[in-house]
């Protein structure tokens, strides 16, 4: 089946089953490799896209729900000024460490600040509940989108 | 095989004439029928998407009823600032940010877990559910809907399209979810109620336990008893109540918690709405 959809804002065309998940597709056929299969069962987060700019994981997601849709994954959220603020806020609290759940930590972070430029703590880590990291024990984690939001305030 | 059709009628028709299994979000049977990563996931039948749909997109709200739409995913519904927060309060303890972006009532009705998250207060709210086929529609009370774990009465050419919720004000409104961790989890038991209290009297009351039964577990013998007391005095009462629905709750053994422990923690989130929280 034809698919045709927007990712990172260039139309692309694929044609694969309609039960083949987002996940395959953006990884094999489309080489977005910052997305990650951890548990493929959307209790990780290390697949999260931003599907009309909402996060989804993209394990759960078969390709006949994205036609028409805009996709974005970290190799095109990466060339944003609201990218270069995550970045430095992960880099200033250690937020990073074996990297594997980073993409998917920074697109949370988007969705989240998208809504809400300026959360509390508490909503920092409502907005990442979805998110597994097995280095950090989060706190860096919170710190960094907490220091993001200061870094990039008026960008979102 | 699969089918994407454009709208409605088409799907009801392909429904007809096709034995395929309905896909809306996606977020329990992608996990259900996932296969070897890089490969399809393998669905028992052909597959019919209608998660795209935008005719079943909408929830509308009036005075007496709040309509939600097969495919209005939780997210949906909890930025909609007409529908009143008690209600939302199941929803946005539903999975994580993303799975709630991508998840649906008609979904979590349809999957028919007793676990479902929505299903106890869609029980307690004496919630309706409306299927169509090509030749009609049917509204069936979401306890009639439900017939067992995993089982509902929705025909081979019949797709939920809409979930009905009565607009009721209620002076109180419970909900306790206990999981193993805040997001991602599933019950382990769950409770939702409300109740009207006028003048320190009981003039309604809906108790609805999940995770607890083969469906949603609501003692309506029970609640005619409650109702019409006072409530000073439902802790003199408490005890025969709690014997009544203690009968009635029949949990298992499964890897997420046991049933002396689904058991004993559905009593006491019972009696915390019933004593402590009618109590006040």
């Amino acid at each position: 089946m034809k698919i045709d959809f927007v990712l990172n804002e260039e139309e692309v065309s694929v044609d694969v089953e309609h039960s083949k998940r987002l996940l395959d597709v953006l990884r094999e056929d489309l080489h977005q490799i910052s997305v990650k299969e951890g548990c493929g069962e959307g209790e990780c987060g290390s697949c999260s896209v931003l599907m009309d700019g909402r996060l989804v994981n993209s394990c759960l997601i078969a390709m006949a729900n994205v036609e028409g849709c805009h996709i974005t994954t970290l190799e095109g959220y990466r060339n944003s000024k609201r990218f270069e603020a995550i970045k430095k806020g992960f880099e200033k609290s250690g937020s990073v460490q074996c990297g594997f759940c980073t993409p998917g930590f920074v697109l949370a972070a988007e969705a989240l600040l998208s809504e809400n430029p300026d959360p509390s703590a508490a909503e920092v880590m409502k907005g990442i509940e979805g998110n597994l990291c097995r280095c950090t024990g989060y706190h860096m984690i919170v710190a960094g989108i907490l220091e993001a939001k200061e870094i990039g305030k008026g960008l979102w | 095989m699969s089918f994407r059709p454009a709208s409605l009628s088409e799907a009801l028709l392909i429904r007809k004439t096709n034995d395929v299994m309905v896909y809306c979000g996606g977020s329990d049977v992608m996990i259900k029928y996932r296969s070897w990563s890089g490969t399809p996931a393998q669905f028992p039948k052909d597959v019919l998407y209608i998660g795209h749909l935008k005719e079943l997109k909408s929830i509308d709200v009036n005075d007496f009823e709040i309509t939600i739409g097969a495919t209005v995913s939780y997210a949906q519904f909890l930025q909609d600032e007409r529908i009143p927060i008690e209600y939302k309060k199941p929803v946005e303890q539903i999975g994580s940010v993303a799975i709630r972006n991508i998840g649906t009532f008609s979904g979590n009705i349809c999957n028919a877990s007793p676990a479902g998250d929505t299903l106890t207060m869609l029980y307690a709210l004496n919630a309706k559910v409306i299927v169509a086929s090509t030749v009609g529609k049917r509204e069936i009370a979401i306890e009639n809907f439900i017939t067992g774990p995993g089982s509902t009465c929705l025909k081979n050419d019949e797709i939920l399209t809409h979930i009905i919720i009565p607009n009721q004000k209620f002076s109180h409104t419970y909900y306790y979810k206990v999981g193993t961790r805040k997001a991602n989890a599933i019950s382990k038991v769950s409770v939702f109620a409300v109740a009207d209290v006028v003048e320190h009297r009981v003039t309604d009351i809906r108790i609805a336990v999940g995770s607890c039964g083969p469906t949603v577990i609501r003692l309506k013998e029970a609640e005619a008893k409650i109702i019409g007391s006072n409530t000073s005095n439902i802790e003199s009462m408490i005890y025969s109540l709690l014997t009544m629905y203690d009968d009635k709750i029949v949990p298992i053994d499964d890897v997420r918690s046991t049933k002396v422990y689904r058991s004993k923690v559905a009593l006491n989130l019972i009696e915390t709405f019933l004593v402590k929280e009618l109590g006040q």
